[in-house]
């Protein structure tokens, strides 16, 4: 993998069809560089760019515990971090999306009604075991 | 029998439809061979240009990657296309910004405009015209590249057609010429006299 291609994958953090929107939001959340994240995540910069190119997980509970789990798996990743990213991002998005729409603000409790709902499933924090 | 880079494209491209987790895989198998062909394509683009071109036509293909038609194009001219899309937008941009401080050359052929790479595209799939594209030598083939990109430099006419060595006054002229011929050979085909 080259270093244009990490570039690609780092530019696909403006798009909220890509993991690695969620992945950029959470970094900035968490006030984590590059190397910071890659740490947090158990990732390597190939499987960084891999995850970032993949598509965002599934918006229902369901279907995000099992996209994280799927990739996860498959790129060797921190299970909790990155579900705590995914969360973030697709909070992040609906925000983006309903800035983009003129949606009024008052959006925003129904996202935290369902972060609640979703915290029976917490995963574990940053530096815990995958 | 080995398998061809569009086989080993297609493979990936089937995995990447069927799979949301491809991407990666798909980009780094695409990006350096989409960036060799734009830079020996445009080989006076700036290579960053190019390299955010490329990034930009492999994102816009991972968004919708079932939205490829494998009937109409090979996926490599089909990714290439993209990418030399972008890389003109990213000129026209670069241009409005620059205008008034730096010499445009004559117009002679309108850039198409930014969504109409398609059309473009399935117009030249005209059987009409195939006999002309296929007699045209390398040089012309970049040279009608550049136009249907609405390129207005004469240097990257002049890069196109190796002519950097020639006097610049006889450079333009070749330049003018090549295009001509081009235009009048496609416009007989397609019925349009001489």
């Amino acid at each position: 993998m080259t270093e244009d291609v990490f570039h690609t994958a780092r530019r696909a953090g403006a798009d909220p069809f890509f993991l690695a929107f969620a992945l950029a939001r959470y970094a900035e959340e968490q006030q984590m560089d590059e190397p910071a994240l890659s740490a947090a995540l158990g990732a390597t910069p190939e499987t960084l760019a891999h995850a970032r190119l993949c598509q965002m997980p599934r918006a229902d509970p369901a279907g995000l515990k099992e996209d994280v789990d799927r990739i996860a798996a498959r790129f060797g990743l921190n299970r909790g971090v990155l579900l705590l990213a995914a969360r973030c991002g697709q909070v992040a998005a609906v925000h983006q999306f309903a800035v983009e729409q003129g949606v009024p603000e008052d959006a925003a409790p129904m996202l935290a009604a369902r972060d609640r709902d979703a915290e029976a499933d917490q995963p574990q924090p940053p530096g815990g075991g995958g | 029998m080995a398998e061809t880079q569009d086989d080993v494209w297609l493979g990936a491209w089937r995995r990447l439809v069927a799979d949301p987790d491809e991407g990666g895989a798909f980009a780094a198998l695409v990006h350096g061979p989409l960036t060799d062909a734009l830079e020996d394509r445009y080989p006076w683009a700036d290579p960053h240009a190019v390299a955010t071109a490329v990034g930009d036509a492999v994102l816009a293909f991972l968004r919708r990657p079932a939205a490829y038609d494998l009937g109409r194009l090979p996926l490599f001219r089909y990714l290439l296309l993209i990418a030399r899309r972008r890389l003109s937008h990213q000129r026209e941009r670069e241009g409005r910004h620059h205008r008034g401080r730096i010499p445009w050359d004559a117009v002679e052929l309108a850039a198409p405009a930014g969504n109409e790479w398609e059309e473009d595209e399935l117009s030249f799939q005209s059987a009409d015209l195939q006999p002309v594209l296929a007699s045209l030598s390398d040089a012309e083939r970049r040279v009608l590249e550049l136009m249907r990109d609405g390129e207005r430099s004469t240097a990257a006419f002049v890069a196109a057609l190796g002519l950097a060595d020639r006097p610049v006054g006889e450079r333009e002229a070749v330049v003018k010429r090549v295009k001509d011929r081009i235009k009048a050979r496609l416009k007989r085909a397609a019925g349009g006299g001489t």
